[in-house]
């Protein structure tokens, strides 16, 4: 069986979920590096013609080419415990993509963006945006406790889960403090003792 | 302050972790050791100034992020990993605070005072973005109110009953609604 190939930015958000997916599925992938900054490489000709959205992650299996990490992670779970087998699972899936889509937006603006730029000017909007879908995250996080579940989707960590970890252990780039959440501080601290665990710069890989 | 304040419900710092808690804009550290007992501290590593929340406890102590500086459960420095030859000054030590565990809850308790409530179930703890001073809660809910900062509470929410936990996460939400459209 072939490796897939992952376009990947270690700095990216979207990059470290699908990252951290597969080192918790233990799927085997090759890391091909992407000089998104400076280099703006994800733009150039070769990188547009695999993506049209001229984004990352991207990962390449033979002739499959997928853009989006909720696409990619439901790829890689494929016969894995991890696999989004019911349609509470999708709709989590979809909820968590989105709440990573808003927050990766305008933490890379503060990341990266200058003042003065529209990017710069949408870091207030993205960042009250992202405290939204945290709360949502924390409001069901919250719930499903009481019923006995530990995940977003249930008692079991998914994709879901994947999706959601990177926006929650970033949040503090747009300085959003996690001392409103503590529901979510948990499920942290319970997807950090997984085994496969793996951190990124701004998530320490201990506990 | 002197009314001992809810700062987390018991369940949510196991064994082994640290959280970060505001109370009326003062930083505190909540962590719990290896043999269960809970700890508020000054969140401020006396080396360079982190956020003890930040880092992790190991058995008895609590290690800073930044250097690895090691505190036991006096509060007193035990550990410098860049020196560890050197006996550690008795003045390299982090502000205490009386600290409290009743009725599921872990209470900031200033002036040694004790706080003795009756065994309760955790329903939630929630932030709502506007001051509270008062809540009334359903009779068999109770309500612990943790001012953070100008124009944000968390509500600690404990219920006498196990079974009545769903009705009020319910009842918590239309609080939250009502307290801040009323902002």
């Amino acid at each position: 069986m072939s490796v897939p190939v992952l376009y990947d930015f270690a700095l990216d958000v979207r990059c470290y979920a699908v990252r951290l997916g597969a080192s918790l599925m233990k799927r085997e992938i090759t890391i091909r590096d992407v000089d998104v900054v400076p280099g703006a490489e994800h733009l150039s000709a070769e990188m547009l013609t695999l993506n049209p959205k001229g984004s990352v992650p991207v990962l390449v299996d033979g002739d499959m080419v997928l853009t989006e990490p909720a696409a990619i992670l439901t790829y890689l779970a494929k016969g894995a415990p991890w696999e989004p087998t019911t349609l509470t699972a999708i709709d989590w899936l979809v909820v968590a993509s989105e709440a990573l889509t808003t927050f990766n937006i305008a933490r890379r603006a503060a990341l990266f963006s200058q003042p003065g730029t529209q990017d710069f000017d949408g870091i207030a909007h993205g960042t009250r945006q992202s405290k939204a879908k945290l709360r949502q995250m924390e409001d069901q996080l919250s719930l499903g406790r009481l019923r006995g579940h530990s995940f977003v989707a249930g008692g079991l960590p998914g994709i879901a889960d994947m999706l959601a970890f990177p926006v929650f252990a970033q949040s503090r780039d747009l300085r959003i403090e996690p001392e409103a959440y503590p529901a979510l501080r948990l499920w942290a601290r319970h997807m950090r003792v997984l085994p496969g665990f793996i951190g990124m710069p701004g998530v320490p890989d201990y506990h | 302050m002197n009314a001992p304040v809810a700062v987390a419900l018991s369940r949510d710092v196991p064994p082994n972790t640290s959280i970060g808690v505001r109370v009326e804009d003062t930083e505190y550290v909540v962590w719990r050791d290896a043999n269960g007992t809970a700890h508020i501290w000054e969140d401020r590593c006396p080396h360079r100034g982190m956020k003890l929340s930040l880092g992790f406890v190991r058995g008895d102590r609590i290690a800073c992020l930044y250097h690895g500086w090691e505190y036991g459960t006096d509060g007193r420095c035990q550990k410098i990993p860049a020196h560890p030859e050197l006996p550690v000054p008795d003045s390299i030590t982090v502000g205490t605070f009386g600290t409290v565990e009743s009725g599921g809850v872990i209470w900031l308790a200033t002036n040694a005072s004790t706080v003795d409530e009756a065994p309760l179930h955790p329903v939630r703890s929630m932030m709502v973005e506007a001051d509270v001073k008062d809540v009334e809660a359903p009779d068999g809910t109770h309500v612990f109110i943790q001012p953070v900062s100008a124009g944000r509470t968390m509500l600690h929410i404990c219920v006498e009953d196990a079974t009545h936990a769903e009705s009020a996460y319910l009842w918590a939400l239309g609080l939250r609604i009502a307290l801040e459209a009323a902002t």
